[in-house]
């Protein structure tokens, strides 16, 4: 059973970009309720060896301070191996939440996918 | 006293899987007023926040929730059934630099609504959170952008 089968308004789907850097896509509102399968997802991926994310939050529509703290956490635990994350974001509204919050300072918030990878490698 | 121009109020039990439909109401009713889509949005997020404090604070499988929209302003209150041994948002902690997601989330509410009170009266407990419509959370009015 998937989260959306489970009535969880969530998914994220995971992909390589390249040997060093995968891409975590995440769709959904990311909450109280939904950020433990975003974590899930996320510490998949970390406990794969990739240590270089690019996570696209450009299908969320509303993430708050629990998401964040699921974030922040991956932060930490990728940058234990010298990894980093990069956040592609365009949506003026969940911008401004990084911004309000000083995490744009602690991510690197790119316009797509394309310039967060040229970023991370 | 003026009454308000229009409220609501609801109960939904304090379970996380509720918050998004306490969101999504709360969404459908604002969008009934000239409410601009990021003050609603602000707004969600700040309820949201909310929602979550009280749902991991209080006592209690249930959380009420009572909204009332003025001329120019939006009150949304929770009264608070709490726990002895949890704590309270304090004004001192509203302005807490943000380090746990607890702490975000308060920054969050403090940074998004124009208004926010713990408040005390009779004996009951509420955190109520005031938005003033026309501007958005840096201050600028909304409607202009």
């Amino acid at each position: 059973m998937d989260a959306r089968e489970a009535g969880l308004d969530i998914c994220v789907n995971t992909r390589e970009l390249s040997p060093k850097v995968a891409l975590a896509e995440i769709q959904g509102e990311i909450d109280v309720y939904t950020s433990p399968k975003v974590k899930e997802g996320l510490l998949e991926l970390i406990e794969k060896g990739k240590y270089n994310l690019v996570i696209s939050l450009e299908d969320v529509r509303y993430i708050d301070s629990t998401g964040l703290g699921v974030l922040i956490g991956m932060l930490k635990k990728v940058r234990e191996h010298n990894g980093t994350i990069g956040i592609v974001c365009s949506n003026p509204q969940i911008k401004k939440i990084f911004n309000i919050t000083g995490l744009v300072k602690i991510f690197g918030i790119y316009k797509n996918q394309e310039e967060a990878l040229k970023n991370l490698m | 006293m003026s009454s308000p121009k229009a409220g609501f109020s609801f109960t939904a039990p304090s379970h996380p899987k509720f918050v998004g439909i306490v969101r999504l109401v709360l969404g459908g009713f604002l969008r009934r007023f000239a409410v601009s889509q990021e003050e609603i949005e602000d707004i969600k997020l700040a309820v949201g926040e909310a929602w979550t404090w009280v749902a991991t604070h209080g006592r209690g499988q249930n959380i009420s929730v009572e909204c009332k929209v003025e001329k120019d302003f939006l009150q949304i209150s929770f009264p608070v059934n709490r726990d002895a041994s949890s704590p309270v948002i304090e004004e001192r902690s509203l302005g807490k630099k943000p380090g746990e997601n607890e702490d975000l989330g308060l920054l969050l509410i403090n940074s998004l609504m124009d208004k926010v009170l713990w408040e005390k009266q009779m004996g009951k407990e509420s955190f109520s959170m005031k938005k003033f419509f026309g501007k958005s959370s840096d201050g600028i009015s909304a409607r202009k952008n």
